[in-house]
């Protein structure tokens, strides 16, 4: 797909203007051949410039079925370049800069797309010529295009599909560019999968990808996959999706001018609540829920439009009664916990110890019907009972709770043999409640538990669970993050 | 990356003053003179002291938990040893679910009986003494430092040292712990561009377009003192290997992320 376009295009802002493909003797990674005879055509709108070859390895299709000289693959993508163009402008994004004061500019202040062969390494790239020209601030760059030339042998259903998926992608790297080309992968990346989709819905990115962000929602939302291919950047588009059918499509672009002067994410807390009267985390928090919602258990008055099309959020499979002791919750990330509630009527579940700031709530799944339910909810009709640990804090440290899922009982006692003493002044909610079984079913694996703790368990305001609330009111002493002292 | 451990310099220091001075001779006695002390590594005669025996708390865990991609599940793949003279031959399956690895690394520890698997997963390993040394793909960790709580480091060898004939610990080396994160917890990657850590061991490797063989020897000095050559002889199978090491490119498929290396203990 789009390749490694952004790591490439925007890792470093410079002022040092690059090659280009067809610069003699250039090094540039991806250039034509020094006997090639580098055409352009530009395109009928005029923003654009296409160049291409006629011979060789990164030559173009050659059918000209409308004998006007230039290849009709030549003239499709320039025509789909206009046809972009003129999309991102109607939503109210900026234009690429000009490359007009650039030496080596392609000719003239159009954009430059070279059509050359990837040799199925890639398939496009949006490259950096220079930042700060012109006036402009030193994250604000021009560049140009390359993108494959025939795209044989990609599996693309058509060749249209490819030039109209990349045109879309890239171009949205330049439009980026236009307002800070610094801003990180996800921003980048996870914008330019969305742009796509916004620009014609037939193309298939943002589902293609979404299984990166959805295998890795315990990953903070800003921080990439390491290492040199990262599904997760190109993943987050559900994120933007989810921003655009929540809020508005507009909230993209208004995204995009806060980070002319700060990170995305505090830019986009800020937007959020000037124009939606919300946070980043209460949106974050919600974005945990529609995920739920996706595959055969899309929900179109719950979440995603195409929320069908989107695969399974991952899950950690569990078997009830649950504690996972000093769960690492990262800021803006989200813990997806299933069980079978094997016979269990009510169910809950509870955060104990380092779970300040943090969010807990539960659903049941029948069949491929999902339902948010309230802490105590009869989970006996239930295929499955969800538990899903968010953090929406724009940063910060990890939080490392205990969590306790199960039954009422089951919960309570897990609460009180994770952290809670006697001399920390809390009182246990005994009414209506089961008694705790001397054996509840948890291991005791960490008898040397700090004394005291602070604890939040599920929102609710019926049922049993509801007495659980109890604990949220604890602000005792948070748990030690750290694991390994002697 | 931000500071977000202001522990973390005063970790590190108490982890290098738990596991001792590198730089000195770890063992001598009271009629060696200084030189004499610089110029041998303990014999059978002389007692190995441990170079630490409790665990040191591991900065950075958070930043290691995304830089490395980290999981919680043990990795249940195998390893397998094969007798070599005094030593070991060891297959490690490092694979850790591909490229983009999705299980943890595999953690093992160098016993008399060869290489052994210990079942700990990427996030209890920061906490457990029990191991000493950790694979995935091509990137193999040490117990210390950032990476672990114990004392093991590695040094490595002179660059002419051949393996079999290499009998003792040399002197002077400087032994290294893992301090893949600075001291405010900022990433130290290994150069190749590949954006994976800088570790001790980073060395068996260098990327000319595959993950080719450097053949360096390396000296590990173990938390109870015992010290072992080894090194790294594949990450891919090794036919492909051997192509990717005359070529600098290796054919597909090739295997990547089985690890074959030789150790041997030097200290009984």
């Amino acid at each position: 797909m789009a390749g490694l376009a952004w790591l490439a295009a925007l890792g470093s802002p410079d002022t040092a203007a690059a090659d280009r493909p067809d610069t003699p003797g250039t090094t540039e990674l991806f250039r034509y051949e020094a006997e090639d005879i580098v055409e352009s055509h530009p395109s009928p709108g005029g923003a654009f410039r296409v160049h291409f070859t006629r011979l060789g390895v990164h030559a173009v299709p050659a059918r000209d079925d409308d004998e006007s000289g230039v290849p009709d693959h030549v003239e499709r993508v320039a025509e789909i370049y206009d046809e972009v163009l003129a999309f991102y402008r109607e939503l109210g994004f900026r234009a690429p800069l000009s490359d007009a004061s650039i030496v080596d500019n392609g000719g003239d202040d159009r954009f430059d797309v070279y059509l050359l062969d990837f040799g199925g390494s890639a398939d496009g790239a949006f490259r950096t010529d220079a930042c700060g020209v012109d006036g402009a601030r030193p994250t604000q760059c021009v560049g140009f295009m390359v993108q494959e030339n025939d795209f044989v042998g990609y599996g693309y259903p058509t060749v249209t599909y490819a030039s109209r998926l990349l045109a879309s992608h890239e171009l949205f790297h330049a439009v980026q560019a236009a307002y800070h080309a610094g801003r990180g992968s996800v921003l980048g990346e996870g914008t330019a999968v969305w742009a796509s989709k916004v620009f014609d819905a037939t193309l298939r990115d943002l589902e293609h990808f979404a299984r990166g962000y959805l295998d890795n929602t315990d990953r903070p939302i800003d921080r990439p996959l390491p290492g040199p291919i990262d599904p997760f950047s190109y993943g987050t588009g559900i994120f933007f999706r989810f921003l655009e059918e929540r809020y508005e499509p507009d909230l993209i672009r208004a995204l995009w001018e806060g980070t002319e002067t700060e990170e995305w994410m505090p830019a986009l807390d800020g937007l959020l609540m000037l124009d939606h009267g919300t946070s980043f985390g209460e949106a974050f928090r919600e974005f945990a829920e529609w995920n739920l919602f996706t595959g055969p258990r899309a929900d179109t008055t719950r979440a995603y439009s195409d929320g069908a099309r989107f695969p399974l959020v991952k899950t950690t499979a569990v078997t009830l009664p649950h504690r996972a002791p000093a769960l690492r919750v990262f800021h803006a990330s989200a813990h997806y916990f299933v069980a079978p509630p094997a016979g269990r009527g009510p169910v809950t579940a509870a955060l104990v110890g380092d779970a300040e700031g943090l969010e807990l709530f539960l659903a049941l799944r029948r069949l491929d019907e999902i339902t948010l339910v309230s802490p105590g909810a009869d989970a006996s009709m239930a295929n499955e009972v969800i538990a899903v640990v968010v953090n929406p804090s724009l940063a910060g440290s990890a939080r490392r709770p205990d969590l306790c899922f199960g039954g009422l009982a089951e919960v309570e006692a897990c609460v009180a043999a994770s952290t809670v003493t006697p001399d920390a002044g809390v009182e246990l909610p005994d009414a209506g409640m089961p008694d705790s079984s001397p054996d509840t079913g948890f291991p005791d694996d960490e008898p040397d538990a700090p004394k005291g703790c602070s604890c939040r368990t599920l929102r609710g305001d019926d049922g049993p669970g509801a007495l659980l609330l109890l604990l949220a009111t604890l602000a005792l002493r948070r748990r030690s993050g750290d694991r390994s002292a002697p | 990356m931000t500071s977000r451990h202001g522990f973390a310099l005063l970790s590190i220091l108490a982890l290098l003053a738990a596991c001792g001075d590198d730089d000195a001779p770890t063992d001598t006695d009271a009629g060696m003179t200084e030189m004499d002390a610089d110029m041998m590594e303990p014999d059978a005669g002389m007692t190995i002291e441990p170079v630490c025996s409790e665990p040191t708390p591991v900065p950075c865990e958070d930043e290691s938990v995304l830089e490395l991609a980290l999981f919680a599940p043990p990795n249940p793949a195998m390893i397998t040893n094969t007798a070599d003279g005094d030593g070991w031959l060891t297959h490690v399956d490092a694979t850790g679910g591909g490229f983009n690895p999705t299980l943890s690394y595999v953690y093992a520890r160098f016993t008399d009986e060869g290489l052994v698997r210990v079942d700990v997963g990427d996030e209890d390993a920061f906490g457990s003494m029990d191991w000493d040394i950790a694979f995935r793909r091509f990137v193999i960790r040490l117990n210390s430092g950032v990476s672990g709580p114990s004392c093991v480091s590695a040094a490595r060898t002179g660059a002419a040292t051949e393996y079999d004939t290499l009998d003792a610990v040399p002197a002077g080396l400087d032994y290294r712990v893992e301090e893949y994160f600075t001291p405010t917890c900022d990433f130290v990657p290994d150069g190749s561009g590949l954006m994976s850590p800088g570790t001790a061991l980073q060395s068996f490797w260098r990327y000319p377009g595959c993950v080719q063989m450097t053949n360096n020897v390396y000296i590990v000095r173990l938390a109870d003192g015992r010290q072992l050559k080894m090194t790294v002889l594949s990450y891919y199978e090794p036919e492909a290997q051997a192509t990717c090491d005359a070529t600098g490119s290796a054919p597909m498929p090739n295997g990547s992320g089985n690890i074959r290396l030789r150790w041997e203990l030097l200290t009984p």
